[in-house]
């Protein structure tokens, strides 16, 4: 390789084709997106942590016999697999965002997913401090869609009666302990809730979201045991149609303002 | 570009040897002279790297030279002075011969047999393999190994033993923690020994 004419030729190509030293804004661009991209990945890895500290904190464990054979059963199956996913997923592109900084190179992925997840947890904890796992959770019931397919597998653990495991809402009472609620088929069942344990922060009444655990004694009739609250996934009964007001308003009796709250009237 | 001007160019500057490679960068950035003082810094080592690395004939090492030094011209912004020059532009000409190979979809050819004869015995040191007496046919068994290699495993040495790189500047080189790199050269080492040992 002759010296001048190498660096001659190198010269010539870059006169011919007008190459120019790229600006300096150009690299420090591309260096800043990647750094807001890995940051807004771990806000939302932080979102997903605390979507997942709302599904686990209220995942049932009091009553996982009622609903699974075994706890291991259990929490394999309301792991709540989706948003796991998510926060794995949004630990690589944290990763993938890094390795494309100028220096990110230096770090390996196991300090990386270490730190990340460290981050992912510590906001993720103050996010479901502030509600926001809950809100979110509420979002994706009322308009995700594969919400009780993929999001959130507790969702169809509850539409089983015939194994005594119940969720809906209630559209008519005829006494504090005999009422009736339509699940997400509308279909409706009689709740016998004599011997029943409720939850004190449920109030029995029109309109009210509910869980059942009981056992079915005649159709389309169940005696309650336990009745609880919905809470993650409660989003997901407000996607119950209309039906159900016109079908409340039909069966709330004209005189009775005891059983029928505001929402009846409108 | 006219004659004149390159004409003006080829003349190296005096000052030219003095100067760092980092001034070098950023002197080419305002006088396009300066850049030749880089490439005929570089040339030679970069080229006996390219050949090293894929085997290529001096023909295609050079075309693939000629894609690096107009990378390295167009991306002088881009240096960063916290990295050691030779590092970075090592690291163009990586990723450079990596891109020929996906382009060619061709797989790198042996590696060439230029290494010295107190570079071999360092190497078979290192590498703790028994020497032979013959120096000439200790070079030609340690390269046959060498070529065995995979080519990731291969680089690692080359950068290593063939262009004397510490492991930080193979790290920056090829944008891979420290770590990883030494795991590498445990990798590569063990699987030479193992080559090594069946050509016996």
């Amino acid at each position: 390789m002759k010296d001048n004419k190498f660096g001659k030729e190198i010269f010539e190509k870059i006169e011919e084709n007008k190459i120019k030293p790229k600006p300096k804004w150009e690299f420090l661009l591309k260096n800043y997106l990647m750094w807001v991209f890995g940051v807004l990945s771990l806000v939302i890895g932080s979102l997903a942590v605390s979507v997942i500290i709302y599904m686990l904190r209220h995942n049932d464990w009091e009553v996982y016999e009622n609903v699974t054979n075994s706890l291991l059963e259990f929490i394999l199956v309301t792991l709540p697999y989706f948003w796991l996913v998510i926060l794995a997923l949004f630990i690589l592109v944290a990763d993938y965002n890094l390795k494309h900084t100028k220096k990110g190179y230096k770090y390996n992925l196991s300090l990386v997913i270490a730190v990340s997840l460290g981050v992912n947890v510590v906001f993720g904890g103050l996010l479901y401090n502030f509600g926001i796992g809950e809100a979110i959770d509420d979002i994706f019931g009322e308009n995700a869609p594969f919400y009780r397919e993929i999001i959130n597998r507790r969702v169809p653990l509850w539409d089983h009666p015939e194994e005594g495991r119940l969720m809906g809402k209630i559209i008519e009472i005829e006494s504090i302990d005999k009422f009736t609620i339509q699940d997400f088929k509308q279909g409706n069942w009689m709740v016998d809730a004599e011997d029943a344990r409720t939850m004190p922060i449920i109030k029995i009444k029109i309109g009210e979201d509910v869980r059942i655990i009981g056992e079915p004694f005649a159709d389309h009739q169940i005696k309650a045991y336990i009745i609880m609250p919905i809470g993650p996934g409660r989003g997901f009964l407000k996607r119950m149609p209309p039906i159900i007001e016109r079908e409340m308003i039909q069966i709330c009796p004209e005189n009775s303002e005891f059983l029928c709250p505001e929402i009846m009237v409108q | 570009m006219q004659n004149q001007e390159l004409a003006g160019i080829e003349k190296i500057r005096p000052d030219c040897e003095k100067k760092t490679d980092e001034e070098l960068a950023k002197l080419s950035l305002e006088n396009q002279a300066y850049f030749l003082c880089i490439i005929n810094r570089y040339k030679s080592k970069l080229m006996a790297y390219v050949k090293r690395i894929s085997g290529s004939t001096e023909e295609d090492a050079e075309d693939i030279l000629q894609e690096v030094f107009i990378k390295v011209y167009q991306n002088l912004n881009d240096f960063d002075s916290g990295l050691k020059f030779s590092s970075w532009i090592y690291r163009i000409t990586h990723n450079a011969v990596i891109s020929n190979f996906r382009k060619t979809k061709a797989r790198p050819n042996e590696i060439q047999l230029d290494l010295g004869d107190d570079r071999i015995k360092i190497l078979a040191d290192d590498f703790d393999i028994e020497k032979e007496l013959n120096i000439d046919y200790l070079r030609r068994k340690i390269f046959k190994a060498l070529n065995n290699l995979d080519s990731k495993h291969k680089e690692i040495i080359v950068l290593k033993f063939f262009e004397e790189k510490s492991y930080k500047e193979i790290s920056d080189i090829i944008k891979k923690p420290m770590g990883t790199v030494a795991s590498k050269m445990n990798k590569a080492k063990s699987d030479f020994k193992k080559e090594y040992e069946k050509l016996n």
